[in-house]
């Protein structure tokens, strides 16, 4: 279900993450543009074949993984569609590509994240973490197939126990395509309508508010639930705005 | 009639006793701290679940323990066990062996 929101969904959803895997493997030369043209729809059922036989593996909400631990985290929000893959070669590390699109300005960002967990506390009913999450890497403009450097470098501080969940994240990017370098702010709260043991369906519904202050509508509000069982988290919400906001993370 | 019973537990019992010695090995149950969630249940099976010793890994999250049992023959000392709960990203509380 999760997989046919994200390539399925209306306005310009559908396509977002196609175009990100099409625009960085084919370069913007007229040829290419119709080579592009002509195998979109081949790449597009490559890539929805490569999502629906990954294996039913293991899942993040975590920006870090265990020991030998990878994940493919896939989002799309009003702003901005991405895929990312992430490898954690400890437990305290994770590094690997990333692909985002920024939908207003049509521009594409390709670049290596890497995050890394400051501090974890294991408590006897609960947990808190702290992250650095960052990423180097280039933009390019749809239109003119400029490139200029660019990327983020973020925190991101949660605590959860098995009922109740927070989040905040704060981020700034620099780079990008029009807006240049602006902070952005996350913040999260969700509790879980009941507790699941081990292998179980977990739910959780979410308030996610998110702020720009570069932004013209600064504040966004979107309630979400999130689902959870074994290596699969997948989110679906809507912003007040009406706005749709998918992810689906994997962990294998 | 009475002695036909008898006999008959007996014979279960050490019947189960030899089934069990058959099946194998030891059962560790480790403590935690931080397993509050199915994704840290996910990543000890990930992690244990490569460990020849280890036959089957099963977290409660309720009890906070994740129970190994052991190939027959087979150990896995405290320090290993304390290694991969830290490369999952947690801790241990306790461990204790039947």
């Amino acid at each position: 279900m999760s997989l046919y929101l994200v390539l399925h969904t209306e306005d310009n959803h559908p396509t977002c993450l196609l175009r990100v895997i099409l625009n960085m493997a084919i370069p913007k030369t007229q040829a290419m543009r119709t080579i592009r043209r002509r195998h979109r729809r081949l790449l597009l059922a490559l890539y929805a074949l490569g999502l629906l036989v990954l294996p039913p593996a293991p899942a993040n909400a975590r920006p870090v993984s265990y020991t030998g631990g990878s994940m493919l985290m896939l989002n799309s929000d009003a702003d901005r569609s991405s895929a990312a893959y992430l490898y954690s070669p400890s437990a305290t590390w994770a590094v690997g590509p990333m692909l985002e699109l920024t939908r207003d300005e049509d521009s594409l960002f390709a670049g290596l994240q890497v995050n890394h967990l400051l501090k974890r506390w294991n408590n006897p009913d609960s947990q808190g973490n702290l992250f650095i999450l960052s990423a180097l890497g280039a933009h390019g403009l749809e239109q003119d197939g400029a490139r200029q450097g660019g990327g983020y470098i973020g925190l991101e501080a949660d605590w959860e126990n098995r009922r109740l969940y927070t989040r905040y994240e704060p981020r700034y990017r620099f780079g990008t395509a029009e807006e240049g370098a602006f902070f952005q702010h996350m913040g999260r709260l969700g509790i879980a309508p009941y507790i699941g043991e081990a292998g179980d369906l977990h739910t959780w519904v979410m308030l996610q508010v998110d702020h720009e202050p570069e932004r013209d509508d600064q504040w966004r509000v979107t309630p979400l639930v999130r689902l959870f069982q074994g290596p699969v988290l997948a989110e679906v919400g809507m912003s007040l705005e009406g706005e749709a906001l998918l992810t689906l993370d994997i962990t294998f | 009639m009475k002695n036909f019973i008898l006999a008959a537990l007996l014979s279960l019992t050490l019947f189960s006793n030899a089934a069990m010695a058959a099946h194998g090995g030891q059962h560790v149950v480790v403590g935690l701290n931080g397993l509050v969630c199915d994704y840290c249940a996910q990543s000890m099976k990930k992690i244990f679940g490569k460990e020849p010793a280890v036959s089957h890994v099963a977290v409660d999250l309720t009890a906070k323990t994740m129970t190994l049992d052991l190939q027959p023959d087979q150990d896995l000392s405290d320090d290993a066990i304390r290694g991969g709960v830290t490369d999952a990203g947690y801790s241990v509380t306790a461990i204790t062996r039947d």
